[in-house]
């Protein structure tokens, strides 16, 4: 199972620690692999039985070689970022706009585009280079649970990651946390696009200082246990049938 | 010397647009000859990112020394900077006012970037 969102800080990271002790206490062989490459939090709440070597994850990003530049300005009109601009026959590259997408790269009739390699974060060091992307990462799950808020942007992002999801043929579930804190319409979102909606967690204090304080909330909350079971039986009822999730897309 | 004001409209009597990137016109105007046009940024104004660099690369590309505006971006204001193009606040008032003010060098020289506006 692929646990993922679009919009940071909605709570991957709890759902995952939560469930993967709930179902190793229930005798379960359970893997937890923690892709996150902006907050790999994972091991903060279950510290790996020896020390594991992280590694840096990089992007690309655009380069211009002055001493071979012709300042044509086919890079600035090929980037659909704006993240180069041309002043007094000078490219000039944003770092912070750049994607890495290589278009200026292609563009370029003259090569003098390149790349070099920017540090976005860092993974444990056993996750592929290839499965830090989201699409490598999710594409072989049997579900994605998908973990939002119900925010203007956890409604923006959730669609984003459902749309992915539907383009690689994924069953979906959905889980809201701090169910009661925002007013964006998921329940309606779900319901028109057959998503199931497997648990809502409350906007909670016990649960925010369980969670900052690196615990679970099966062992700090009392709700806790029953949340992640009856998450967990509704997610097993998808697993189990598996065309029923599919005939959804 | 040539100064580009961030406008509401094409006129002289358009109103100062507070926004750099996402202005909706820049007024060009030559404060030696009185001279000026109207440059449409429709397009860049619309932009997901970016719309600052943009339109600091369209007013430099006119060979403005200043910029009359409400607030400039950080990319935005590094971009002039490197120009050497000075940005002015100018908010408030219409683009002729603007540029009579200019003149009298009584408007306030914008000397940091405000926040991201706009996204």
């Amino acid at each position: 199972m692929a646990i993922a969102s679009g919009k940071g800080g909605t709570g991957k990271t709890l759902v995952a620690t939560n469930l993967a002790v709930l179902l190793s206490r229930a005798g379960r062989a359970v893997t937890l692999v923690d892709c996150d490459v902006e907050a790999p939090n994972g091991r903060l709440f279950l510290p790996p039985a020896s020390e594991s070597a992280v590694r840096p994850v990089e992007v690309p990003l655009a380069v211009v070689d002055e001493s071979a530049c012709a300042a044509c300005g086919a890079c600035r009109d090929a980037c659909r970022y704006g993240a180069i601009r041309m002043l007094a026959g000078r490219v000039l590259v944003f770092a912070e706009l750049c994607h890495g997408c290589g278009a200026c790269e292609l563009a370029c009739p003259i090569g003098a585009m390149g790349e070099e390699r920017r540090r976005v974060g860092e993974v444990e060091a056993a996750v592929s280079a290839e499965a830090v992307r989201m699409v490598a990462a999710v594409r072989d799950a049997d579900l994605m649970l998908l973990v939002t808020e119900p925010t203007a942007f956890g409604l923006h992002d959730l669609d984003l990651s459902y749309r992915l999801g539907r383009q690689l043929g994924l069953p979906m579930a959905v889980v809201v946390n701090r169910a009661d804190a925002g007013a964006a319409d998921i329940d309606g979102y779900c319901a028109e696009r057959g998503l199931p909606v497997v648990a809502r967690i409350p906007f909670d204090a016990g649960i925010a200082a369980a969670y900052a304080d690196g615990r679970l909330v099966l062992d700090a909350h009392e709700e806790g246990p029953r949340l992640f079971a009856d998450l967990w039986e509704r997610v097993e009822s998808l697993l189990d049938l598996p065309e029923a999730a599919e005939t959804r897309s | 010397m040539k100064v580009a004001v961030s406008a509401l409209g094409p006129s002289l009597d358009d109103r100062v647009d507070e926004r750099f990137g996402r202005a909706r016109w820049f007024v060009v105007a030559d404060t030696e000859t009185g001279e000026h046009e109207a440059l449409d940024n429709d397009k860049a104004s619309q932009a997901l990112q970016g719309a600052g660099l943009a339109a600091a690369e369209l007013v430099a590309d006119k060979g403005v020394q200043a910029v009359l505006t409400g607030h400039l971006g950080p990319k935005a204001f590094r971009l002039l900077d490197l120009a050497g193009i000075a940005g002015y606040a100018a908010a408030g008032m219409t683009v002729a006012e603007a540029l009579a003010a200019f003149r009298q060098e009584s408007l306030v020289r914008l000397s940091e970037a405000a926040e991201s506006y706009g996204g």
